[in-house]
């Protein structure tokens, strides 16, 4: 088999294991990883030996395990060595090791920091739905460091929006749209029933409307 | 642990001079109510200048706009919420108007619990409650649809207010039921953790009627055994009440 064919083998088990991450079965994405491991480690400098460690540390992440850290970090060095390496993959690498800080570690303010740092990448190269993606990370941190009352309603939206395929760039317009209807009934609400417990389907309505009207737009 | 009183209903209390809780809330609201007032009547002599249904991202509240007292539902919710929400904010009207008590913050869970008794209150009077669920016969989940249908409230506040008033000796629940039970809802007096297999579930699915049936539990230090009538309500939803058979 030439290099190239088993550099793309390679490739395709990294992409698998991804996808079992994404679909919520970790274990399966590091016993997709584990017969390749090794080949991928010989090929140091390349795409795929930057992006083991990191996959190997989402995987371990979603498994809520302390031994993440290392990979995360490990993946972090690797991306700063490999020559010409895309942004994609840098911003994957801090978004990765800010969801450990923040799930597995708690540490929200450090987490808080490194999510910072990848949307300012995101943003510099463009990539929308990343930056936006990492702008709701940021925003429920803040939420949820504040004790903020409306932190049960973004938990709400960000379930819908994920379920129901919004992106998440309306996602965040949705929550705003939220916000300033908020704003605007806190002038005149005097007492309220089930504040900050906003029903699903409040939020479907307001995410339809939100995407509705920037489509008019 | 001891229970701390509501301060609020504690008020309320000694406003009359009574140390029955439910009866004092029935002798304040006993001023705003007349048998059969409808609640927009309530609302009307309450100042409310309108009642208006929006999709909101909370139940309800109170709203001054324009110097006018307006009171916004839910749209979002069932007709028997909206009117329990509507009943609440009325019950906050009274706290204001008779004892200008007006929330601290959006979150005051002693005034909230407070303005949800004075709800009950409003929606099922006592003195009615009991004349007509004593005339409607014996308990059954069929019955406790009568109940909550000629209130206009849920069945869960249906199952409430016949428990607190003492009227059927019975604990009522709510399960979603295929293969294994998903507790909804319990009034009553809890007799497991986990809500047991019954095999009424299965005897109710294809029955038009409540089934009864005697079942014993797995372990309790409470009873042998407990009578159940269950009903199917659809959708895999079914309505038990529970007695114990004492050994």
């Amino acid at each position: 088999m030439s290099d190239q064919n088993e550099l793309e083998r390679l490739r395709r088990q990294l992409n698998l294991a991804r996808r079992e991450i994404n679909q919520g079965r970790p274990d399966a994405a590091l016993e997709v990883i584990k017969p390749v491991a090794s080949a991928i480690e010989s090929r140091e400098g390349t795409l795929e030996w930057a992006e083991l460690p990191l996959v190997i540390g989402e995987a371990l992440t979603a498994q809520n395990k302390e031994e993440a850290l290392s990979y995360l970090q490990d993946a972090f060095s690797r991306s700063e060595k490999v020559y010409d390496a895309p942004i994609e993959l840098r911003i994957r690498a801090h978004e990765h090791l800010g969801n450990f800080h923040r799930l597995c570690a708690r540490r929200r303010s450090i987490a808080r920091e490194i999510y910072v740092t990848a949307e300012r990448y995101a943003d510099e190269a463009g990539f929308t739905e990343d930056s936006y993606r990492l702008r709701l990370k940021i925003c429920g941190i803040d939420l949820e460091t504040d004790e903020d009352t409306n932190h049960n309603d973004f938990l709400t939206l960000i379930r819908v929006g994920k379920r129901e395929g919004f992106t998440a760039k309306e996602q965040f317009d949705t929550w705003n749209v939220h916000l300033a209807k908020i704003g605007t009934f806190a002038k005149t609400l005097k007492v309220a029933r089930k504040f900050g417990d906003a029903s699903e389907k409040y939020f479907l309505n307001l995410l339809n409307s939100t995407r509705n009207e920037k489509k008019a737009q | 642990m001891k229970k701390r009183r509501n301060s609020y209903l504690r008020t309320i209390n000694k406003l009359f001079w009574e140390l029955d809780e439910m009866g004092a809330v029935e002798r304040l609201l006993g001023v705003y109510r007349y048998p059969g007032a409808p609640l927009r009547l309530i609302a009307k002599n309450l100042g409310v200048s309108d009642i208006v249904e929006e999709e909101l991202p909370f139940e309800g509240g109170v709203f001054y706009e324009d110097g006018k007292t307006i009171i916004k539902v839910n749209a979002l919710n069932s007709i028997v919420r909206q009117k329990f929400t509507l009943a609440h904010e009325l019950g906050h009207l009274i706290f204001i108007e008779r004892f200008s008590v007006v929330a601290e913050c959006l979150q005051d869970t002693q005034l909230e619990s407070a303005c949800d008794r004075l709800a009950v209150e409003l929606l099922m009077p006592r003195q009615e409650t009991v004349q007509y669920v004593h005339a409607l016969g014996a308990p059954s989940p069929e019955n406790l649809r009568v109940v909550a249908k000629r209130f206009g409230v849920s069945l869960q506040v249906a199952a409430r207010r016949v428990e607190e008033l003492e009227l059927w000796h019975r604990s009522v629940g709510l399960w979603e039921y295929s293969g294994s039970p998903r507790q909804l809802w319990f009034v009553g007096k809890r007799l497991w953790h986990r809500p047991p297999n019954f095999v009424a579930f299965d005897l109710a699915k294809s029955s038009p009627v409540s089934v009864s049936t005697l079942e014993r539990l797995p372990s309790t230090e409470y009873a042998v055994g407990i009578a159940l009538q269950m009903l199917n309500l659809g959708r895999n939803v079914f309505l038990g009440l529970i007695s114990t058979i004492p050994s």
